[in-house]
């Protein structure tokens, strides 16, 4: 695994190693200390001063004659030494000046290096917006001709919704229970260890781990808005497809159209149909408040429940809450009892309150938050997009939110609410999110994988081969790079993470189980 | 010179060797804090780092690690001196003390 992070936020992207993250946090943390040296040296100088002062007639206590000499001595050696201090005075404001300087100028080379990368990434995106609105024009000129065949255009979109549950079933392989569910809710096992998953490099994943297919398909979706446009110029079953979903020519465009496309068109065959759904407390437990980013992906919920709620009492104020959002669970098409599933992903990409959804906002609820408790959201993957559709809801008072591997890059998140999110560039399940919208938001990114292997190995005996750089144990280690790089915007981020908690008298744990009820009828 | 006034003499000369000696000790702290310091502040950038920024930043971490040296060794001579300056101020007190300070 590569342990450089490339981290971005304000409108600004910086690129560098732990590493140089970590010598910019010790040369900014000597700045201070070398000033107070400085201060100190400053005042220390005045006792020399002071036994400088020490002449024949300074000190009658020496006396006169041969003790003049002495005087005379006294007098010179403490002048010196003040002099001495005065020199290493000036010398340790120009150490802190330098130091000062240079953890300046690793971050400014950091953040130039990366506003370059995001230059090429803008011009790559135009380039995507272009060549689908003439790939549109294509498959709208053979939709003419073919009728209704133009669905599978939108078959071919389903497809990136079924990614997502594809690679998380690769993630959820790593679990210590192979199916995903336990019997019993609870805190995360034990911390995995970075041995498994570097064993799990040498798996055969080809292509799908690529870097250079995530970024073709993160570029992709988001010039589905284009392709979508001109295809469903000439494309009569499309546009009634659309219309019947109020997505038509007036409905949501890009990766939310898509999606809503897929949903439309999945419904109509009794696929990705949304349900009631009701969440029961399946467990409690005392902790301590979350701290730091790997404490946080380390209490995401990887059992029987979907949902984690930390609430801290707090005495003298009102309660606040840290949920934690596991990912999908269930991957067939067609919705069943697991709100967790593809259904939910797939209303969740096309901005709609998913099934996963409104069982969060009833767990919140069955916690006693409401509309003005603080709440910090962690989620992973799918967990992660249903926490961002929280904070974009505006229902709740989300402080936070931090997303691992998350689909959610389009959800308009308010620049209010801080959020990091965290993506492995060779993973593709965050580019079916599209590029990151948010300007103000935290992005880390790494590549969990160095090596390419071929993919001659034999990629249908093992799923997890296909997805590696998804598991949830690979985003786990890149939180633990997180929090020893020492990276300030994450640091400030994170802090306000934790500023409810801190001051928590108690955390109560509940763990929450949701499902869905019956599928309604036509 | 009166009795009262060597005896005023001597307890001044008291005060300054006590001042200078707390001065040593307060020299040699600091000496320690500059030390951590130096030995806190990066030597050198990771070996995959390469380029002109690199090598801006090696140089600008040598200077880095002069000043720190140069500082840490004008507190020693610092110290030297303030002991120096101590020691013969002690010596030139009576052997016995000075009557009526502690």
């Amino acid at each position: 695994m590569s342990d450089e992070l490339m981290v971005s936020g304000g409108g600004v992207v910086a690129v560098g190693t732990s590493a140089l993250f970590s010598d910019a946090e010790r040369l900014e943390g000597l700045v201070g200390e070398l000033d107070d040296c400085a201060r100190d040296l400053a005042a220390l100088v005045t006792v020399a001063d002071y036994a400088a002062a020490a002449s024949p007639g300074g000190l009658p206590g020496i006396g006169g004659g041969a003790d003049a000499g002495l005087a005379l001595l006294v007098r010179a050696a403490a002048a010196e030494s003040g002099r001495a201090m005065d020199d290493a005075r000036v010398l340790l404001q120009v150490a802190a000046s330098r130091s000062d300087r240079l953890a300046a100028g690793l971050r400014l080379s950091a953040d130039a290096y990366g506003a370059g990368e995001s230059a090429l990434a803008a011009v790559g995106e135009r380039l995507a917006a272009e060549l689908g609105t003439h790939a549109g024009f294509l498959v709208s000129t053979l939709g003419v001709l073919l009728g209704p065949l133009t669905v599978v255009g939108i078959g071919g979109a389903a497809g990136l919704a079924l990614g997502i549950a594809r690679a998380e079933a690769v993630g959820d392989s790593a679990r210590p229970h192979g199916s995903g569910r336990v019997s019993a809710p609870g805190p995360v096992p034990s911390r995995a260890a970075p041995g498994p998953a570097n064993q799990a490099a040498s798996r055969p994943h080809g292509m799908l781990s690529d870097p250079r297919f995530v970024r073709l398909v993160r570029l992709s979706v988001m010039s589905a808005d284009e392709f979508g446009t001109e295809a469903s110029r000439f494309s009569p079953a499309l546009v009634r497809a659309l219309g019947d979903a109020g997505l038509g020519p007036t409905g949501p465009g890009g990766l939310a159209g898509a999606a809503g496309s897929v949903a439309a068109v999945g419904g109509s065959v009794g696929a990705l149909r949304e349900s009631p759904v009701r969440v029961a407390a399946v467990g409690t437990a005392a902790a301590t408040p979350a701290t730091g980013f790997a404490d946080r992906a380390a209490r995401v919920p990887r059992g029987a429940s979907q949902i984690r709620i930390d609430r801290h009492i707090r005495p003298g104020e009102p309660d606040s809450f840290e949920v934690y959002l596991g990912g999908t669970l269930d991957f067939s098409p067609v919705a069943a009892r697991e709100p967790w599933d593809l259904t939910s992903n797939v209303a969740s990409l096309a901005g709609q309150e998913s099934g996963a959804y409104r069982a969060v906002v009833a767990a919140l609820e069955a916690s006693g938050a409401d509309a003005r408790s603080p709440i910090v959201v962690t989620g992973y993957s799918a967990g992660g997009l249903v926490g961002a559709q929280l904070a974009a809801s505006g229902d709740f008072d989300v402080r936070g939110l931090y997303t691992l591997g998350a689909p959610s890059g389009q959800v308009p998140v308010p620049a209010s609410v801080p959020w990091v999110a965290v993506e492995h560039t060779d993973d593709v399940v965050p580019a079916l999110g599209g590029t990151l919208a948010s300007q103000n938001a935290v992005l880390v990114r790494r590549r969990a994988i160095d090596d390419l292997p071929s993919t001659t190995g034999d990629l249908s005996s093992t799923p997890a081969a296909h997805f590696p750089a998804h598991e949830f144990v690979r985003y786990r280690e890149t939180a633990e790079l997180l929090d020893a790089a020492g990276e300030h915007r994450a640091e400030v981020a994170v802090t306000g993470f934790s500023l409810h908690g801190a001051v928590a008298g108690q955390v109560e744990i509940t763990w929450y189980r949701a499902s869905r009820g019956r599928v309604p009828a036509d | 010179m009166s009795d009262a006034c060597w005896a005023g003499g001597a307890a001044a000369a008291l005060d300054a060797v006590r001042a200078l000696e707390s001065l040593g000790v307060r020299l040699g702290w600091l000496a320690a804090r500059v030390e951590r310091a130096r030995l806190a502040a990066p030597v050198c950038a990771e070996p995959d780092w390469s380029g002109p920024t690199r090598r801006l930043y090696d140089l600008g971490l040598d200077d880095l690690h002069r000043a720190l040296a140069s500082a840490a060794a004008s507190i020693e001579g610092a110290l030297a001196a303030s002991e120096r300056a101590a020691g013969a101020l002690a010596a030139g007190l009576p052997a016995g003390g000075v009557p009526g300070v502690r």
